[in-house]
């Protein structure tokens, strides 16, 4: 998703390092017409600015077309359509941001050359730059340009991209037309636009003494951590009761109000049944959106991702994979494309390959309620099993991670670790908030349809021809020797094999059959009373007893049942082996664990 | 004095003066801003041979410690005593 685009007017984007002096020259250029515009999809916000023929845009500061941060990843999205590029170069560091126009000349946009805080004692040759450029170089003073945009849109042009084949020779071009020596020898600048380093005073303002501290650092970041998946199971739980007292309370009213036929049983016990229990976990999935939002913006995931640096590296990973596996914990698909921000390609393979094992949103209703039947009366005991859930998923997530890396064999040179770290920002409660309901909404739209058609589907083959034999039970019947030695009956096994389109439908399926095989049942007891009481057909065994509930959770942590997942990693990776690599061994570690849960225990009886 | 970059203690500053390092790894240093006779300061140093969080051209940066090892920094009080 871009910003929306004039059709008849230039869009023109100023691009340079932080602090280059950007946003003054803009402010200077077009002040009046600016306005701050929200980038879709995204915290970042940009100044915007629309002109009678132009339409100019602020970019964040960048560092580099390999985007490390939302802020340059926004700026990178942004030049892709821009129809011509301002690049505004700070006059006092020309040396560091010599690789970003190496990288922009590459991409051969038209664009023209800005330098912004030039120092007298530096003398550079514009002419001669601009030749061995083969673009327009200009001085402005960005607080009073002495140019139009008129004159800035004229000076755009199309670079060569044939007067450079390296990086290496690009430098050596542009320092012999700099002059070179004049601007390495810092003891003749008297004026000195190098900036002083702060003096040990000023630290007593910046947290960062405190999130990276060698002591504090590590414990704020388990506190933070802790808080974070507190906030997202305890917090809900009110809420998710809350949702689902009112889906069985209206069931009941709605059975009281409406005939009893096909149509109203097809509603009532079908779709608003199979929706509510996926609903339920709404909650969660806002919570856990705006957490991460609050992380991401304040910029305290950076710090986290340094702390996290040392210990990921000795699974063959880096503080680059520690953003991506945390948005695996909300689903699985933004996570694999935050993996294009690892640079190191083996690190990002070996990243890829671990993300289905974080613990993602569409678990939670499964988790919701499985650990809602083993702890019927004791929620605290639950938030303390889900944590339980998410830290063995990053154990068994490291394991897998360093059998990985060693196969691909990831030495030092593959794994490397440096960037910049941002300023904390105060976090913008009001726009996370927005854009937090954005996503819950676009994972309920998601999933929204495949729930529906899923749940009228297995209502119809759950009812016919016959409710005690139907299509489901039939089918069921058949592969119900598969799903035994996990513990579970035929019922079970079709809502296993239909997880399998998407994680959430288990949660449906299972409403839906148990209600219709217990017809005398009580509507008004909620979803998790009438499963923990399921027996198997004919007996008075129960089908959900405590190996077969953990079983079945550690199914979930464990097998990669996510069909779009599949498809973002073959897109993201490259190709099919791996992917299927991944299916594979993780359903079948899955299986192979949830019957071995369920045997050994039966072993104790 | 010259030391190495992981040898200065916290808040100590220093003066960049080499970087014995590869070419790629140079390519990405420059990028941040650790150019030659640049003023720096640690700001941090983690644990166990963790990262440090070093203040350089008006920026924060993160670097490894291996990395961090590479480049020899001249202590700033040192020079100012030459003088």
């Amino acid at each position: 998703m871009n910003l929306p685009q004039e059709p008849n007017k230039k869009k023109l984007i100023l691009i340079g390092y932080p602090n280059a002096g950007k946003t003054t020259l803009f402010n200077s250029l077009c002040k009046k017409r600016a306005k701050i515009v929200n980038y879709p999809g995204s915290t970042v916000s940009l100044n915007v600015a629309n002109l009678d023929k132009y339409t100019i845009v602020d970019s964040p500061g960048t560092r580099s077309l390999n985007p490390d941060s939302p802020d340059e990843e926004v700026s990178v999205k942004e030049l892709e359509n821009a129809d011509g590029i301002i690049l505004v170069l700070n006059g006092t560091r020309l040396l560091t941001q010599l690789s970003l126009t190496f990288d922009l000349l590459k991409k051969q946009i038209p664009m023209t050359i800005i330098i912004t805080r030039y120092d007298q004692n530096i003398k550079i040759d514009l002419a001669k730059l601009s030749e061995t450029l083969g673009l327009n170089v200009f001085y402005v003073n960005a607080k009073k340009p002495n140019l139009t945009i008129d004159d800035i849109d004229k000076s755009i042009k199309i670079p060569n991209q044939s007067l450079f084949n390296s990086l290496k020779e690009f430098k050596n071009q542009v320092l012999l037309s700099l002059n070179s020596e004049e601007l390495l020898d810092k003891k003749e600048d008297k004026n000195n636009h190098q900036e002083k380093i702060n003096t040990p005073k000023n630290l007593f303002f910046d947290l960062d003494v405190i999130f990276l501290n060698p002591f504090f650092g590590p414990i704020v970041f388990i506190a933070v951590m802790s808080l974070f998946f507190y906030s997202i199971y305890t917090l809900a739980s009110p809420l998710i009761d809350a949702v689902d007292s009112f889906f069985a309370l209206t069931g009941e009213y709605f059975h009281q109000i409406f005939p009893q036929n096909f149509l109203s049983s097809l509603f009532i016990d079908g779709l608003w049944l199979g929706i509510g229990a996926v609903l339920v976990f709404t909650p969660q999935i806002l919570i856990l959106f705006f957490a991460l939002g609050i992380l991401e913006q304040s910029g305290y995931l950076v710090r986290a991702a340094m702390i996290v640096d040392k210990p990921l590296s000795k699974i063959g990973l880096n503080g680059r994979s520690f953003v991506p596996l945390l948005s695996g914990c909300a689903c699985a698909i933004p996570a694999l494309l935050a993996t294009r921000n690892i640079t190191d390609k083996k690190v990002r393979l070996v990243c890829q390959f671990v993300i289905p094992l974080m613990q993602c949103s569409a678990r939670l209703p499964v988790y919701g309620l499985l650990l809602g039947v083993l702890f019927i009366n004791q929620p605290w005991m639950s938030s303390f099993a889900l944590t339980l859930i998410y830290l063995s998923s990053f154990f068994i997530a490291a394991i897998v991670a360093g059998i990985t890396s060693k196969v691909l064999k990831i030495n030092e040179t593959d794994n490397t670790f440096a960037l910049e770290i941002p300023s904390f920002k105060k976090p913008d409660l009001g726009l996370i908030l927005i854009q937090s309901y954005k996503q819950t909404l676009h994972f309920i739209k998601r999933a929204g349809p495949i729930i529906t058609v899923l749940s009228i589907f297995i209502w119809i083959t759950s009812n016919y021809p016959n409710p005690n034999n139907s299509f489901a039970m039939m089918i069921g019947k058949v592969l119900e020797p598969i799903f035994l030695p996990m513990g579970i009956d035929w019922r079970v096994g079709v809502a296993l094999l239909l997880s399998f389109i998407a994680r959430e439908v288990f949660v449906s399926v299972l409403a839906i059959m148990f209600m219709i095989t217990n017809p005398g049942g009580d509507i008004s007891n909620s979803m998790i009373s009438a499963i923990s009481s399921a027996t198997f057909e004919n007996t008075n065994n129960l089908i959900f007893t405590t190996p077969t509930s953990i079983g079945l959770i550690v199914f979930f942590m464990i097998s990669l049942q996510c069909m779009a997942t599949l498809a973002t990693a073959r897109s993201e990776i490259g190709n099919w082996k791996i992917p299927l690599l991944q299916f594979v061994s993780y359903v079948s570690l899955a299986y192979f664990l949830a019957v071995l849960i369920q045997q050994v225990s039966r072993l104790f009886i | 004095m010259i030391k190495k970059l992981t040898e200065l203690n916290r808040f100590e500053v220093g003066i960049l003066k080499k970087i014995n390092s590869s070419e790629a790894m140079l390519e990405r240093f420059t990028k941040l801003g650790f150019v030659e006779n640049s003023e720096l300061q640690v700001v941090s140093k983690l644990p166990f041979k963790g990262p440090l969080t070093i203040r350089i051209q008006g920026s924060k940066i993160a670097i490894r410690y291996i990395d961090a090892f590479c480049i020899e920094v001249e202590l700033k009080e040192d020079k100012d005593n030459k003088n």
